[in-house]
């Protein structure tokens, strides 16, 4: 049997990387409790927030983990690897060693698609988006452009490591001063731009995330999603406020 | 019509910007497509835009439970993209947009309405793993 000390290394690793990733907590929680089983560590308690996580083995001689999450951004094919190996796991616990270097090589994994093509398919999304919530064909294109304008706001803002809200603040600003001139010299409606200038920042998977993991009783992960989505609106919306009345369009 | 076109490349795209493995991302696109489909009919029939949601949203998890299986992947690859275009980020914009113009009326009344919405959306996503997941 694997000493205590190794697995909760591969349980807490395994656990880390998969709430950095998007994963929801209560199936955090399942999938880490599984792999402590396939160890044949039944005592064991798991407690998983979307910015921390704590993982307990043992009853009488107990030891725990505790892992700040950082840098939360959803990467799905992470949470498929994990997800595989964990399957891997529960039919056949490799070495711990092993299983640790197997998760630093999926933390590191290159995403299915080269960084430069990220950008483009954010554009896509949000200017189809746009046409769900009310823009027309011919908005297509400037919401498009006004979103390529926002997430270079935002690199500039990780280059510069300004505080995200900073970057928000300065989104839905960028998406205002978009609009006005698609407006002017595109013939663009000016309500579709800004919203598919900022279609992707604003928070609606983390909203519903939030009023889920409410539902499900896991109540400091829906307070924390539902803060940090609150914020996120606030500071777009503040944002949009501030360019709009520098315009004296307010 | 052409909406569903444009639910399928919501889905899709947003699916690649979140690293899905590239395999998967038709069924993502496919996922946001029948979503909208759950959300646009009723809304056509005349219910109400909470119920349409509620519906999309059951169809999604339905549809990410079912494809999970298939292909071997976490049901977040189907469900975080195909819910994309029914989530209620814009009337939450417009709600905060609402507040900093002063109209505290409107701010109230677009708040509530998406915290409402997204009630629905999640209650609507909680049901199908309830129901079809396999008990161990």
């Amino acid at each position: 049997m694997s000493s205590p000390a190794q697995v909760l290394s591969v349980v807490a690793s395994a656990g880390e990387l998969l709430l950095r990733s998007g994963a929801e907590v209560a199936r955090v929680e399942d999938t880490l409790t599984r792999i402590a089983q396939a160890y044949g560590y039944y005592d064991v308690e798991i407690y998983a927030t979307p910015t921390g996580l704590f993982v307990t083995l043992g009853s009488e001689r107990h030891m725990t983990a505790i892992r700040r999450i950082e840098g939360r951004a959803i990467a799905l094919d992470r949470v498929s690897a994990i997800n595989a190996l964990s399957r891997e796991l529960t039919a056949d616990p490799a070495p711990p060693s092993e299983v640790i270097r197997a998760i630093q090589n999926i933390a590191n994994q290159a995403p299915p698609v080269p960084n430069w093509a990220t950008p483009a398919t954010n554009a896509v999304a949000a200017a189809a988006c746009t046409m769900l919530v009310g823009g027309s064909l011919s908005d297509f294109g400037p919401a498009l452009l006004a979103n390529v304008f926002v997430q270079g706001v935002h690199r500039v803002r990780e280059s510069l490591r300004l505080p995200e809200a900073v970057g928000d603040f300065a989104s839905g600003a960028t998406a205002v001063v978009c609009a006005l001139a698609a407006t002017r010299w595109l013939g663009a409606s000016f309500t579709p731009v800004v919203a598919g200038g900022i279609m992707v920042l604003v928070p609606g998977i983390a909203f519903t995330t939030s009023v889920r993991d409410a539902m499900m009783g896991d109540l400091t992960s829906a307070a924390a999603r539902g803060l940090e989505a609150v914020m996120k609106v606030a500071s777009l919306a503040s944002g949009v406020a501030a360019a709009l009345y520098a315009t004296g369009r307010l | 019509m052409l909406n569903y076109l444009f639910a399928f490349l919501t889905s899709a795209a947003i699916a690649i910007s979140f690293r899905g493995p590239l395999r998967a991302v038709p069924a993502s696109g496919l996922a946001g497509l029948l979503g909208w489909a759950g959300y646009d009919i009723p809304v056509r029939l005349g219910l109400p835009a909470t119920l349409g949601a509620f519906i999309g949203a059951l169809v999604v998890g339905v549809a990410g439970e079912l494809l999970a299986r298939r292909l071997r992947e976490p049901t977040l690859m189907f469900v975080v993209p195909g819910l994309f275009p029914l989530v209620p980020g814009i009337i939450a914009y417009r709600g905060m947009l609402n507040l900093a113009q002063g109209d505290y009326v409107a701010a109230a009344e677009e708040l509530t309405r998406t915290l409402f919405y997204a009630g629905a959306l999640a209650a609507g996503l909680s049901l199908p793993p309830a129901f079809l997941r396999r008990r161990r």
